[in-house]
């Protein structure tokens, strides 16, 4: 058997594959196992065994169109004589990049017979996602996503394999270096900009731990990171300096890695050597974050918020084991997400989609507001599809469908908790395949029905908290209250740069009203609160009128009015919700 | 820097027309394939190389 897996990603993510492929050869010991990686990171698969490694000649493919004179047939024909070499009849491909390049190669590559698992391409071009691990991914994996597993362990389940943690680990040639012990690793870069901790808080956390020996590490083109730190004796820089094997001893014989999301993280999971995490928003660290045992995460929005505090006294607990900060975040030893964390509502959801699991109850009101137009949006689908069932030309029901299309993402927006609900549901009808008319809408009857089914068990339990919404609203709104003066006064004397940034706050928190739905408030069954409902609305509509003359007067640049706009009318109107939000809370109590 | 964009922006262009006029005649085959794969490792490189995109613009 044949087996080709597929990682066109970068080395982070050829190291996170190195388990599933060990995994493979544990659970098909007499299949030949192909990695296809890019020539660019090949050395990641030092210290693999088992496996055969190919490269993605970039440079070779597209040298010929960037000469003088370009010439797009040459480019054609290396790729062409490239391909050639892989299309050997494979048994299995596993795609694991996700990339649209690597869906069409994965296509090129597949025969009638070939077990294909992550990204490919249907017969007539269209993204195929073929099974549930990677449409699992499609969906709710990544930055403003809410999976909670590691990216390790989705390609795992793509592959369809089950790790262990003999999975890990490096079976290379080590190759040792003379060090003081004990020391800690550091390492200063990032693979981006955005990931990197500046390296003045850099300095803060290496003087602390100046009772360590303290190794940098890092590639050539770091180097002058390291030249910060040239005056700390404790501190000796191996930047640019080791090989790749010399990087895994190092790192294997080291008290602690410090970092951000970059390689040395990933390859202390393979030496089991424990990591403090730097991470930031750019990534989420239960998906790419480490992975060795006792392994500690300390996180920030934006480099410039992580404190070098908070570092140090991590670093200082992890390396005598004590008590951990309360803001560090350790690594899970429980099965499931590697990353303790709060049982979002999002989540539930996502188990409950998944894997089976209980939905979570909606409490938030424009959660709760979302799920009633997600019924009502898939009782009409449906009742749109009966009518294409007996006349497929009728145009109106498939206006209605395609408004049903872009209702979806609106109401995601509106309510954000109901998006891997969403995101599920599209990308379900991704997978549909190019078919005839009945099949097509056979798949689609289903997955509106799926989608009524879900909106139903969510509306049924559902229990608006509006002790919660009002708290926040209040909060908020006083918020808008004390930069409201200020805003306006910036404005009256031209201030834009000034005045702008406080308008967008303003215009942000008002949004909150929006997005909770309080202007929908009176569809709720709160009979107590009827009469405030009803004036609430009534102001909700003032509100609007207002708004939108704010709008029109800046895009026209007459800030004056735009002051005049915000210092009177919308003081006005946030003083009559203030007063109606309270009174609204004091009637539901009562 | 600013040549070698340009450059790849250009075999982009024609590459897409290429693609377009055989997908129109002959349908999505082998050939179109090619052409799309080339397409998308030239769209990696002006994204400097960087594969971990969101999966949105696959399709």
């Amino acid at each position: 058997m044949k087996i080709l897996v597929i990682q066109l990603a970068r080395f982070g993510d050829i190291y996170l594959t190195w388990p599933t492929l060990r995994a493979l050869h544990r659970t098909y010991p007499e299949a030949e196992i192909h990695f296809l990686v890019r020539e660019k990171f090949n050395f990641a698969t030092d210290g693999l065994q088992n496996v055969q490694v190919h490269a993605l000649p970039t440079p070779k493919i597209l040298g010929p169109m960037l000469n003088d004179k370009p010439d797009l047939n040459a480019s054609e024909a290396e790729l062409t004589d490239w391909l050639k070499t892989l299309d050997v009849g494979w048994d299995a491909i596993l795609n694991l990049s996700f990339s649209p390049f690597s869906s069409f190669l994965t296509d090129f590559l597949s025969r009638e017979n070939t077990l294909v698992k992550g990204y490919t391409r249907h017969g007539d071009g269209f993204l195929n996602i073929p099974d549930d691990a990677s449409a699992y991914f499609y969906a709710q994996v990544g930055i403003g996503r809410d999976n909670r597993f590691h990216l390790a362990d989705v390609f795992a389940m793509i592959a369809d394999v089950e790790l262990q943690k003999t999975d890990w680990g490096f079976e290379g040639t080590r190759e040792s270096i003379e060090l003081e012990q004990p020391y800690v690793v550091v390492h200063l870069g990032a693979s981006q900009a955005e990931k990197r901790y500046p390296i003045k808080y850099f300095r803060k956390v290496l003087r602390e731990l100046s009772s360590r020996r303290v190794y940098l590490v890092g590639s050539k083109d770091e180097k002058t990171l390291a030249e910060s730190f040239a005056d700390l004796s404790h501190v000796k820089s191996l930047v640019g300096e080791t090989s790749l094997n010399q990087l895994f001893s190092v790192i294997e014989s080291a008290d602690l890695v410090i970092g951000a999301d970059s390689a040395p993280v990933h390859i202390a999971a393979h030496t089991n050597t424990k990591v403090l995490n730097l991470s930031f928003s750019t990534v989420n660290f239960w998906e790419t974050g480490p992975i060795s045992d006792r392994s500690v995460v300390v996180h920030a929005d934006q480099p410039e918020d992580l404190s070098p505090e908070l570092v140090v006294n991590t670093a200082r607990a992890m390396l005598s084991s004590q008590t951990l900060p309360k803001e560090a975040i350790s690594l899970s030893e429980n099965s499931g997400p590697r990353f303790k964390s709060e049982a979002s509502f999002c989540w539930k959801v996502i188990q409950a989609l998944y894997t089976q699991a209980d939905y979570p109850t909606p409490i938030d009101v424009a959660t709760i507001s979302g799920v009633k137009r997600l019924l009502e949006v898939s009782d009409m689908a449906l009742e749109q599809l009966a009518i294409l069932k007996q006349d497929l030309g009728s145009k109106t029901a498939l206006q209605i469908l395609t408004a049903i299309d872009d209702a979806l993402p609106q109401i995601a927006a509106a309510a954000p908790e109901l998006g891997p609900v969403i995101r599920w549901f599209e990308t379900e009808r991704l997978r549909i395949p190019p078919q005839d008319v009945v099949h097509t809408f056979k798949r689609t009857h289903e997955l509106f029905q799926n989608l009524q089914t879900i909106a139903q068990v969510l509306v049924q339990d559902a229990e608006p908290n509006f002790d919660e919404l009002q708290r926040q609203g209040l909060e908020r709104l006083r918020e808008i209250e004390t930069e409201l003066p200020n805003c306006a006064l910036s404005f009256r004397l031209y201030q834009t740069a000034k005045a702008e940034p406080m308008l967008q706050r303003l215009l942000n928190h008002l949004t909150f009203f929006d997005s909770n739905g309080l202007h929908h408030l009176g569809s709720t069954k709160v009979q107590s609160g009827q009469q405030v409902i009803q004036d609430w609305s009534r102001s909700y509509g003032d509100y609007r009128e207002i708004l939108n003359q704010l709008i029109a007067a800046f895009q026209k640049q007459d800030y004056v009015y735009v002051a005049d706009l915000i210092e009177y009318e919308i003081s006005e109107c946030l003083s009559h919700w203030r007063t109606q939000l309270v009174k609204f809370d004091t009637s539901m109590l009562a | 820097m600013k040549d070698l964009e340009e450059q790849l922006k250009g075999a982009l262009q024609r590459l897409e027309t290429s693609t377009k006029k055989i997908v129109e005649t002959r349908g999505y085959g082998k050939d179109a394939a090619r052409l799309r794969m080339l397409i998308e490792i030239i769209k990696e490189q002006l994204k400097n190389e960087d594969p971990r995109h969101p999966a949105r613009p696959v399709r």
